[in-house]
């Protein structure tokens, strides 16, 4: 590290610091504009709350009324014949297709995870805390989760399954 | 005698520890760790001691003519200095053998015990598998994913020809391009729309 061929040669090593750090400053600030910008103003038609627990979610709407009702996995007992083993739900989130939705994601207990993969949806469920995710839907059908965030022993066994209708 | 004449604090050590060696030979049979040793290794060409420490007499009056011109040595004269000074050429210390062998014959071996004991298991420890796996279910399980349209785009429900009520033929796939009816799909395609419940009902059926 004492070759004279690599010492002394402070300008070249300052406009090659100066330089990328500027260029990553170019890029970050309009990233983190856009990182912003993503999230919609979307003026939702509906809003849910849904609740975790251990081992089941609570749903509410408390738009128009108070209907609450928890959502418990189906054990494979229970199934009928030609049902998703460990997917199924005695009663399920039923939302409107085509209106934008807004849920309020919580928790009772510990930690969980309220997803629906093919709607591109996953919120941690925080307790104390409140967290936000909205969606538009735009085909009705019955779209499956599973709780993504490790709650203990029957944490592979709370799905969630939103059923959208037109 | 010994290098006293060196204080350095390997020195010192070995000195002290050689003699202790020198003088409880009859004890201590074996040479301490901290003094320098000899080595055969491709990567340590050059070894710390000569192989031979305690030369006979033919050999300290080989050691005396090497003093003087080499080409009055004979060539067993040089292979002498040779192995005076190493144990194995390098040739020897790189031969190849045939532990190889025994390696991959005990690792099969105990593949072989792996496989009995979980075939042992299977048979006397696991329960019978859910009835979500026989074959009438994962059809039913089947035909609803179909009916909802799983996955339509690229998944489950886009391999399916609803018109002709089968399984689509390779190539028919959404975004397939066949030209010549020959291209073949992507393969990560068939890797995304097959689930462990659908292994057992492949296109075939």
């Amino acid at each position: 590290l004492t070759n004279t061929n690599i010492t002394d040669a402070q300008e070249m090593e300052t406009i090659w610091t100066i330089l990328p750090a500027v260029i990553l400053i170019l890029i970050a600030l309009p990233s983190l504009r856009i990182l912003y910008m993503t999230d919609e103003i979307n003026n939702p038609s509906f809003t849910i709350k849904s609740i975790g627990h251990q081992w089941y979610w609570t749903y509410e709407y408390t738009d128009y009324g108070g209907l609450i009702f928890n959502s418990y996995m189906l054990p494979p007992l229970f199934l009928n014949p030609g049902d998703l083993r460990l997917l199924e739900v005695d009663n399920r989130v039923v939302l409107p297709i085509e209106a934008p939705v807004r849920m309020m994601i919580t928790s009772q207990d510990v930690l969980h995870s309220w997803t629906i993969p093919t709607l591109g949806l996953k919120t941690d469920a925080v307790p104390g805390r409140l967290n936000q995710t909205m969606f538009t839907a735009t085909r009705p059908g019955v779209y499956y989760g599973q709780c993504s965030e490790i709650c203990g022993a029957n944490h592979s066994f709370m799905p969630i399954v939103a059923e959208l209708i037109p | 005698m010994l290098a006293t004449r060196v204080f350095s604090l390997v020195g010192k050590r070995a000195i002290s520890t050689s003699v202790c060696v020198r003088a409880h030979e009859s004890v201590v049979k074996s040479e301490d760790f901290t003094l320098p040793a000899y080595v055969d290794r491709r990567d340590y060409p050059l070894p710390d001691v000569a192989h031979v420490k305690h030369l006979s007499a033919s050999q300290k009056a080989l050691k005396e003519k090497e003093k003087a011109s080499w080409s009055s040595l004979s060539m067993d004269e040089k292979v002498e200095l040779y192995r005076i000074k190493f144990k194995e050429s390098f040739a020897e210390m790189n031969r190849r053998s045939n532990e190889w062998k025994t390696v991959v014959g005990t690792a099969m071996f105990f593949f072989g015990i792996t496989a009995l004991i979980i075939m042992w298991e299977k048979r006397y420890v696991y329960g019978p598998l859910p009835q979500t796996f026989d074959k009438e279910w994962v059809a039913m399980q089947t035909k609803r994913m179909l009916d909802m349209k799983v996955n339509p785009i690229q998944g489950l429900a886009s391999k399916w020809d609803y018109e002709k009520n089968e399984w689509k033929k390779r190539g028919q796939e959404e975004g397939a391009v066949t030209p010549d009816g020959g291209r073949d799909v992507c393969l990560w395609n068939r890797a995304c729309c097959t689930s462990p419940l659908l292994l057992t009902w492949s296109s075939s059926e």
